[in-house]
């Protein structure tokens, strides 16, 4: 057994002539929380979805718990947990057999953190998905991905949708899997949220992984770069932003 | 009033723009097949001989069912040409409506498409007015250039002007009310393939109501009840190229109206979202059974596959009561005895039977497309990852699918069998026995799964190109439809769908080297399909 979570080598992936990821290289620790992050278009999703193998890549490839993202898909699913960042469900499912539905096709169930899960996220699990606002379809993907039990924990934007108070939640929740131990690749906009949980950082700008490293080991980068400290965590997104336009 | 139909042009050519694909393959296929088959059948029945044959056959009671009535006898070969399609068109750019309306509509609205065009300073009824004027305008164009292609093609074969051009507006006009009862149903279902479903349940009703009205009729002249109650019966009785009454096209634009501003008031009072059936406040836990792959492929389909089996169940009955009528008319007419029958040991009941099979095994078709195309449009909805990003194989999960496709296409040709057996045993004195109409029914099964091959194939390989299974639907009901009348041209017709493969019991012998080579088929479909969906991206 490998000591990483997920590696991804060389990753290129192709639609057609537009090259949606160019050339990644990246890997998580057991135990790690990763932030991936960069605006909108830059690949986030489409690597997420190499990791699932939904996607097959054009060349390299990933490895999750040391196995092959897109052959040993349904392996690898036993022992991940993943929430998407537009979340669509069956309109005529309720929210609350949608999340039992989830659970089982991964394996395992534990009603009880089922239920404190329910409580967490403030959700009612009786109402059909249809009449679900997008946070709410958000917290049903959250509630059944938290009460799993998974090693990795693949986060696609989750906090979209949700307001401050659930935000707050939400972080909690990734602290007390931190805790125990857990994988956590976590893509995401909300900067502070990637500030306050993740161990080390990769920004990815127009298909081209742009850095990778702790928070301080990037920050020092770009001090000895550029002669000055970024201040904060923005500062950082929109100096590598405006490098990846300049190219 | 103004201010609820804001920004409708502007919508209107937009949606125009967004059929400019779809609904020009619709015309140029509605065109040639009212003015493009002209010459064919000019060549096919220019022979007296040939020509009374087939005006012997339209009008036996059985044909006056399946096809409509024939007017004057068939003196003129513009009326035969009207006689043997119109019917045929109509169903045909009803379906065409079907789709059209709902796209526009409750499909937009399921997607949340509406809401983002309603942000913008549209009017609310705006996108409900756009698609019907879209309908109007795509319908208009279908009539006009019908009209005019067959005249082009037909003046020298006594099509006049006036009725090509009735002929024309009775499809146009009739394309048009489908798209408004199609808008009723989308205001009343709260998803889009509710109110396809539902409208499809009509257009077979109006197919069905004109069959009571057309049976038994001497041509008086004046519409029969049952005929005028369906639109379909109204329309056929323009009598074109025979007398060309304008006024059953005009009854059918005067409840188009009706129907336009039936769906304008519901959508005026309800809520974006919603429809006219309210949700109760569901289950907090999951059944067992909607715990598996499978079980969430039933849940899912559930409904509109159990729908459909009754509703085959519920048109073979329809079907069946005309038997007891075809007996009755068998004791005083010799000559249609001889002429239906080619074996003496089978009756005109069971040649009639298992001709109107063909018709229901095409209906079979529906439910099985439903089935077996439903993992397509949960991949163009984005929710396929929930379940493929869990311990679920590709295969485990397409398989279910495809495993309710093929119990589906049991179940439905099974029902259809049952339907038509429970109404000959009511109607008929000495019913056509229970094995015949279970042979003749349950022998196109080969033909489904070659179907269902297709469909697993393209969502398997060529996802986009879906749309190919529902006009092979299509396609198999022209050609089997011309492939049973005009027995020469079934050679090469009917020879390039699979349900041409399929003998007609009991008059034919059973093939069994076609069948079995037809499942073959289907399977091996089937097998690349499920193999090629493990190896494409998903796409959202």
């Amino acid at each position: 057994m490998s000591d990483f979570s997920l590696e991804i080598t060389n990753l290129t992936k192709k639609f057609g002539k537009f090259t949606a990821l160019d050339d990644i290289s990246l890997s998580v620790k057991k135990g790690e929380v990763f932030g991936y992050i960069g605006p909108n278009g830059a690949g986030k999703t489409t690597t997420i979805r190499v990791l699932l193998g939904i996607l097959q890549a054009t060349s390299g490839g990933a490895k999750v718990f040391g196995m092959d993202a897109w052959k040993e898909a349904t392996h690898i699913h036993k022992r991940i947990a993943y929430v998407p960042g537009d979340v669509n469900l069956w309109p005529n499912l309720t929210g609350g057999e949608v999340i039992d539905l989830f659970i089982s096709l991964r394996g395992s169930s534990d009603k009880a953190m089922r239920e404190e899960m329910l409580e967490a996220f403030d959700l009612d699990p009786s109402k059909k998905c249809r009449t679900y606002s997008k946070g709410n379809r958000q917290k049903v993907a959250l509630v059944a991905a938290f009460a799993s039990d998974a090693d990795l924990y693949l986060l696609d934007e989750p906090t979209s949708g949700l307001d401050p108070l659930m935000g707050e939640v939400f972080v909690q929740q990734v602290q007390r899997l931190k805790k125990s131990g857990k994988g956590i690749f976590l893509s995401s906009h909300i900067l502070s949220e990637v500030e306050r949980l993740c161990d080390r950082v990769g920004i990815i700008m127009k298909g081209k992984l742009m850095q990778v490293g702790t928070l301080d080991e990037l920050k020092q980068k770009a001090a000895a770069e550029d002669g000055k400290l970024p201040d904060s965590m923005e500062d950082l997104f929109m100096r590598y932003y405006k490098v990846s336009e300049a190219v | 009033m103004k201010e609820f139909f804001a920004g409708s042009l502007k919508l209107t050519r937009f949606m125009l723009r967004r059929e400019r694909v779809t609904s020009v393959v619709w015309i140029v296929i509605l065109v040639f097949f009212s003015a493009g088959l002209i010459p064919l059948l000019t060549n096919m029945f220019g022979d007296d001989a040939e020509r009374a044959a087939l005006i012997t056959t339209l009008e036996s009671p059985a044909m006056r069912a399946f096809m409509g009535p024939l007017f004057d006898g068939g003196d003129t070969f513009a009326g035969l040409y009207s006689a043997m399609l119109l019917l045929w068109m109509l169903i045909t750019i009803g379906i065409m409506n079907i789709f059209l309306m709902t796209r526009h509509t409750r499909a937009d609205e399921e997607r949340n498409r509406t809401e983002v065009v309603r942000s913008l300073p549209v009017g609310r009824l705006s996108i409900l007015n756009a698609a019907v004027l879209t309908a109007i305008a795509v319908n208009a164009v279908i009539a006009i250039v019908s009209g005019i292609c067959i005249l082009a093609v037909g003046a020298e074969h006594g099509m006049d002007f006036e009725g090509s051009m009735l002929y024309g507006a009775a499809m146009g006009v009739f394309g048009l009310f489908m798209a408004a009862v199609t808008a009723v149903f989308c205001q009343l279902c709260v998803s889009s393939r509710g109110a396809i479903g539902f409208s499809f349940l009509f257009l077979m009703i109006a197919y069905m109501v004109r069959i009571m009205g057309d049976m038994n009729v001497e041509d008086s002249g004046s519409i029969p009840i049952m005929t005028a109650l369906s639109p379909i019966g109204l329309l056929l009785h323009a009598r074109t190229f025979v007398s060309n009454d304008w006024l059953p096209v005009l009854a059918v634009l005067a409840i188009t109206a009706v129907a336009v501003a039936i769906a304008f008031a519901l959508n005026r009072v309800r809520d974006i979202d919603q429809g006219f059936i309210s949700a109760r406040p569901g289950r907090t836990e999951a059944k067992k059974g909607l715990l598996s792959p499978l079980g969430l492929s039933w849940r899912l389909l559930r409904n509109p596959l159990i729908a459909w089996v009754f509703g085959l169940f519920a048109i073979a009955v329809s079907y069946g009561a005309i038997l007891g009528d075809i007996e009755t008319f068998l004791e005083s007419n010799e000559i249609y005895y001889t002429l239906m029958v080619i074996d003496p040991d089978i009756s005109l009941a069971e040649n009639f039977a298992s001709t109107i099979i063909v018709m229901l095994a095409i209906c079979c078709v529906i439910p099985v497309l439903i089935a077996s195309l439903k993992l397509r449009s949960e991949e163009k909805d984005g929710r396929i990852e929930h379940v493929l990003s869990r311990s679920v194989s590709r295969v485990r999960y397409f398989g279910g699918y495809t495993f309710l496709a093929f119990a589906v296409s049991v179940a439905a040709t099974f029902a259809s069998a049952l339907g038509l057996y429970a109404s000959a045993v009511s109607v008929m004195d000495t019913p056509i026995s229970f094995s015949f109409c279970f042979n003749a029914t349950m022998i196109y099964l080969p033909a489904l799964w070659v179907i269902i091959g297709l469909a697993v194939l393209l969502v398997g390989l060529i996802p986009r190109a879906t749309f190919i299974c529902w006009a092979m639907m299509g396609y198999s009901l022209f050609t089997l439809f011309f492939g049973r009348m005009i027995p020469s041209l079934s050679g090469w017709i009917g020879k390039t769908t699979p349900f041409g493969y399929i003998p007609l019991l009991p008059r034919d012998s059973v093939n069994w080297l076609a069948l079995g080579a037809l499942t073959l088929i289907a399977a091996c479909l089937t097998a690349i399909g499920l193999f090629a969906y493990k190896k494409r991206d998903m796409t959202a």
